[in-house]
């Protein structure tokens, strides 16, 4: 008796199992063969400006890839679904959920069908911790806009007037009240809204995330600006539940990628990312991901897009996350705006690909408005708009850059502080008004001050000690004493980096010089990998190269 | 001073004086593939858990939910595909059984006992094999484990609660009686397991095939089955 209530107890719980397996079934992305017959008018459909930019990139508005998803088709797939989660007009795709999808592969006009996930998984915006409020505003608010040089900008009138920015994120709560952003709302300049999650144009609930975004793009604090795109266009995108869903999350990215495409946005700014949720650091090629290959889609159409790098620098993943990772994208990384280096959670290149990331950096500290008041704030997800915000001013000073994504990457790469000097934590640096139009105001910079040039260095001994796998470098250096240049509380920063003979970079440190370092010649030890063949330093917007003789 | 002293001056203060402070310093061969990982060859973990024996046969005997299990443990996990991965794990188990009030084991002639225990201590190793649904990256991921469990019981102990009366029959006290080592329970246990998961937290469930008690001893059987919630740390 004993043996056959224990049987049925068995059975009973074996079958509990495998019974809350289907819980676990996923969606499914259907590929369709093609759009059917569409009336498709390229004129009613995209906006001016995104007609204007397809010209310029050489692309037909009229294509058949630019059409939507075919009506007729969506309503034939919503009777075999439970719920339709979206189409791409881009890959001729749509996500549903379905319990029939053996029916839907049938259907004639369905190319393939991919099973890709389930619910439940995590992804969240790029923010590093809650807001505090309040102090030191004043000196944050005036650095994070600062260390980019906005005065410059500023006095030539150049504020992102005429760039449309569509703006993606978890929600944008009380962004329509909040005064900090009360301008935007006042002159028209918060043109389109939608909410993919919730399929409608209210974003102003759910997260703040966004909001705190906007605010570090084109807010207000008084009379301070706290971003430098305050004469730009938005457009304003919620795409991410602030809860579990990565895959649709990434689904409504790329759609609204496309929705940023048809309503003409110049820039795509998005502080979102995707990490080991979904993927591991092999993937981060920059192809693997929906949202990558979405980001890749908007720069072919001639869209800048730009991208935290993540916040995952102190945990067990490190590198950026995606879609930071396409080489099309500009990323992001995160600068501590009290000692003037990369903020220790800021991810770290290079992508699995070899992809040089980050791009460049901005503060990681930012004060930021989050719909109810001011405080401060960290996060990769608040150098991204602050970059963006740069990036706007950088096309309306000139307007050939709104439709070039990569001729605009490589000045900006150029503008930047660190330039040609790269590493995988600073990536090009800080980007600079001065530097980006060649033109500093009386008082400011251009390039390095005329004594960094002065930086010297030279090697005096090399050695690898026996048995270790690193090389003692021993160097006679000058560096000219600047430390009056820098914003208050930063020391000088001499950066390096380490190379093998095939070029590949090994190693890269910084090193904070004391005050008495600087002004007179000083003897610096260096370890390196011993496979280093040469190193590259960079002092104070000079950079020199060393070569090492091998051992 | 001597000069000992003085070169150790030298070095030290000369040291400060010419060393920069490294602030940031990374080495791209960390970029090599990890093998160790929540989803990656191999994967280590220690696990804590509780659970609480169910009503089974002989129901009357037990309390429930006031029989539970606590336990912490060590497994190991191999990836064989995306889907499917096997791995092993020991353990050590505390199963408490909370008795009715009447005598059971041993049959002593005691009077006024007010509570009764069976509690037992097991090292115990585990053989499993996981299903993983879904897409997922370098985490846990949802997931059904099945496995087969066996151990060693290292302890017994039959406990007893009295009350200590005095002539009237008033309460005055208690008195807790531990009995162990009476040659009545088997060495060993045996049984089947299983969980269904997200990331570091399951409900696990353990089915004992095995008897508690010998056979000789003609002893009724205490619940087999317990399910309960597992914390991966």
């Amino acid at each position: 008796m004993r043996g056959f209530t224990g049987l049925r107890v068995i059975i009973a719980f074996f079958l509990l199992l495998f019974s809350v397996a289907p819980l676990f079934a996923g969606g499914y992305l259907v590929y369709l063969k093609d759009k059917g017959r569409q009336n498709f008018e390229p004129k009613n459909f995209f906006h001016p400006n995104s007609l204007q930019k397809k010209a310029v990139v050489g692309l037909n508005p009229a294509d058949v890839q630019e059409w939507p998803v075919n009506a007729g088709y969506l309503q034939s797939l919503s009777a075999y679904s439970d719920s339709v989660i979206g189409e791409s007009r881009w890959l001729n795709a749509v996500l549903l959920y379905s319990s029939d999808s053996s029916g839907i592969a049938k259907l004639s006009f369905v190319k393939s069908i991919e099973r890709i996930s389930g619910k439940g998984l995590d992804a969240e915006p790029a923010e590093k911790n809650g807001i505090s409020a309040d102090i030191e505003n004043l000196w944050l608010a005036k650095l994070q806009t600062g260390v980019m040089e906005d005065s410059v900008f500023h006095a030539k009138g150049i504020n992102g007037k005429g760039i449309r920015i569509a703006v993606f994120d978890a929600g944008f709560r009380n962004a329509n009240q909040f005064e900090g952003l009360s301008h935007l709302f006042r002159n028209g300049q918060v043109e389109q809204s939608i909410d993919f999650p919730a399929r409608n144009k209210n974003v102003y609930n759910n997260h703040f995330h966004g909001t705190a975004v906007l605010t570090c793009m084109a807010g207000r604090w008084g009379d301070e600006n706290t971003g430098l795109a305050t004469g730009a266009t938005f457009l304003l995108a919620r795409t991410e539940y602030s809860g579990r869903e990565p895959l649709r999350e990434e689904f409504f990215w790329l759609m609204g990628a496309e929705w940023a495409d048809q309503h003409g946005a110049d820039i795509i700014s998005s502080s979102l990312g995707y990490a080991q949720q979904r993927y591991f650091y092999r993937d981060m090629d920059g192809k693997k991901s929906i949202v990558s290959k979405a980001a890749g889609y908007a720069v072919r159409h001639g869209i800048t897009v730009v991208n935290s790098a993540g916040n995952e620098g102190t945990n067990n993943w490190k590198y950026l996350i995606t879609p930071a990772d396409n080489d099309s994208v500009i990323a992001v990384g995160g600068l501590d705006p009290e000692s003037g280096f990369v903020i220790n959670f800021s991810s770290l290149g290079p992508g699995s690909a070899g992809q040089l990331k980050p791009n460049v950096i901005a503060a990681g500290k930012v004060f930021a408005g989050k719909g109810n008041g001011w405080g401060v704030i960290h996060g990769t997800s608040f150098s991204c708009p602050l970059v963006s915000g740069f990036i706007a001013c950088m096309m309306s000073h000139d307007t050939l850059l709104k439709h070039r994504p990569m001729r605009l990457m490589q000045r900006l790469h150029e503008s930047a502080h660190l330039f040609p000097y790269f590493d995988y934590a600073h990536g090009y640096g800080i980007p600079k008004a001065s530097r980006f139009l060649q033109d500093p105001l009386p008082g400011q910079e251009l390039h390095a001050a005329p004594e960094a040039s002065n930086f010297r260095i030279s090697i005096r001994n090399n050695e690898s000690p026996t048995g270790s796998s690193m090389r003692r470098i021993t160097t006679e250096v000058f560096l000219p004493n600047l430390k009056k240049s820098l914003p208050a509380g930063w020391f000088p920063l001499l950066y390096l980096s380490a190379y093998d003979e095939r070029g590949r970079m090994l190693n890269y440190q910084v090193c904070r010089l004391a005050e008495d370092e600087t002004g007179k010649e000083t003897e610096m030890v260096f370890k390196v990998p011993d496979e280093t063949n040469s190193i590259r330093f960079h002092y104070q917007g000079t950079t020199l190269n060393k070569s090492i003789t091998a051992r | 001073m001597s000069k000992t002293r003085i070169l150790l001056f030298i070095l030290f203060f000369g040291g400060i004086a010419r060393a920069q402070e490294v602030v940031l310093n990374n080495t791209l061969s960390d970029t090599t593939q990890k093998k160790q990982g929540p989803n990656l060859k191999v994967f280590r973990q220690v696990w804590v858990q509780t659970s609480f024996f169910t009503p089974y046969e002989n129901n009357s005997l037990q309390k429930f939910p006031a029989s539970y299990h606590v336990g912490f443990g060590y497994r190991v996990k191999y990836k064989l595909n995306k889907t499917f991965s096997w791995g092993w794990g020991l353990s050590y188990q505390y199963n408490h059984h909370r008795l009715n009030s009447f005598l059971i084991f041993p049959s002593y002639n005691l009077r006024n006992v007010t509570k009764q225990k069976f509690l037992q201590r097991q090292l115990a190793g585990e053989l499993y094999y996981r299903t993983n649904f879904g897409k997922r990256g370098n985490i846990i991921g949802r997931f059904v484990d099945v496995g087969i469990a066996g151990g060693w019981n290292i302890g017994n102990t039959f406990r007893y609660v009295l009350d200590e009366k005095d002539r009237q029959g008033n309460k005055i006290g208690e008195t807790t009686i531990n009995t162990r080592k009476t040659g009545k329970t088997l060495p060993y246990y045996y049984g089947l397991t299983g969980r269904i998961g997200i990331n570091r937290i399951a409900l696990t469930g353990e089915l004992r095939l095995s008897r508690i008690f010998k056979t000789s001893e003609n002893l009724p059987e205490l619940s087999p089955l317990r399910v309960g919630l597992q914390l991966a740390i």
